[in-house]
């Protein structure tokens, strides 16, 4: 039992897959993102069948929503800004969540606009939202990104800081 | 802490960006791609009408009249200004309170929520079987004039 759960453990703070979450959490949002930009009268139909946001909050909503991936993705891919990134696509995942999952509970059967195709909103569709809600969680859990920019701009600051001291 | 206010820091920047990239790349409204190639199933028998025509006439004040067939909660949380309600599941009911509106040279523009809403093709067809000749379907609707940014208004009895 403690031998589970200290796998479960090194699983949880494993930065390798912290990686692999970062990864494929980042290359389906910036491909989320991007089949949604250009596209705002498609978003916004989408937006208000899911009949949770008010009226004058669906256009700013709808053109910003698919940049707000994108460039999360993006960071995330890069491991810039990795928590800030990771934390950002943890709310927009928990907002897809409750959406998701009050339409499922009224039986709407509406098009999920995840990735500008037709899909209409199923319990498989917000277990998918589930896992990645849970990837997110992931990259959170652990210490600063794995083979990540964050990583290799604090090593260049400490080593500049180091070097000025010693002049000092 | 720091960390925490790290994070926070870095989220206000990626939600200021995205603002920011959302509104620079926002498309004008003679981009906004209409939502669907297709016409629905149940497609009416009355031509339908693009977004730039509609507003077109709409600033001419071309003796048009836009028709909202959504449900009246839906057109009061918003329509385009100047739409009337007329729900198609009240048609019957309402059509006689609405009727005077409906000049001889009035075209009506029927919009509902878009290009998988079949309400404003059913409407149309309804119209037309009044013995109005000059009704058009405007199957981008709602979603594609928030999508342009022309002007809206809400509330009402509808």
């Amino acid at each position: 039992m403690n031998r589970i759960s200290n796998v479960g453990r090194q699983l949880l703070f494993s930065p390798k897959l912290a990686l692999i979450c970062r990864i494929v959490l980042g290359l389906t949002f910036v491909f989320a993102g991007w089949s949604k930009i250009g596209h705002p009268a498609a978003v916004i139909e989408n937006v208000l069948s899911y009949n949770i946001l008010p009226d004058y909050l669906v256009r700013p909503f709808a053109l910003i929503l698919p940049w707000l991936e994108v460039v999360s993705g993006l960071l995330l891919i890069s491991g810039l800004l990795t928590y800030s990134a990771g934390a950002m696509l943890a709310v927009l995942n928990l907002t897809f969540l409750i959406a998701v999952g009050v339409n499922l509970l009224r039986g709407s059967s509406i098009d999920c606009g995840c990735f500008g195709q037709s899909e209409t909103l199923s319990w498989w569709i917000f277990g998918r939202d589930v896992v990645y809600f849970l990837m997110s969680c992931q990259i959170l859990a652990t210490s600063r990104g794995f083979l990540s920019l964050d990583n290799v701009l604090l090593t260049y600051w400490h080593g500049r800081s180091d070097r000025s001291l010693s002049i000092d | 802490m720091r960390r925490l206010l790290t994070t926070l820091t870095g989220m206000f920047a990626i939600l200021a960006t995205s603002i920011t990239l959302g509104f620079a790349f926002e498309p004008r409204a003679s981009e906004v791609r209409p939502t669907a190639v297709s016409q629905p199933a149940n497609a009416a028998r009355a031509a339908s009408i693009a977004l730039f025509e509609v507003k077109e006439k709409m600033d001419r004040k071309d003796g048009v009249l836009l028709v909202d067939a959504r449900p009246v909660e839906d057109y009061r949380t918003g329509r385009i200004k100047g739409a009337i309600s007329l729900p198609l599941a009240q048609f019957e009911e309402r059509y006689p309170q609405v009727q005077s509106q409906f000049l001889a040279d009035t075209e009506l523009i029927v919009y509902c929520s878009g290009s998988s809403c079949g309400l404003s093709s059913a409407l149309a067809d309804a119209l037309l079987a009044k013995g109005h000749s000059r009704v058009r379907v405007f199957s981008g609707g709602w979603p594609e004039w928030l999508a342009a940014g022309y002007p809206t208004e809400s509330g009402g009895s509808g």
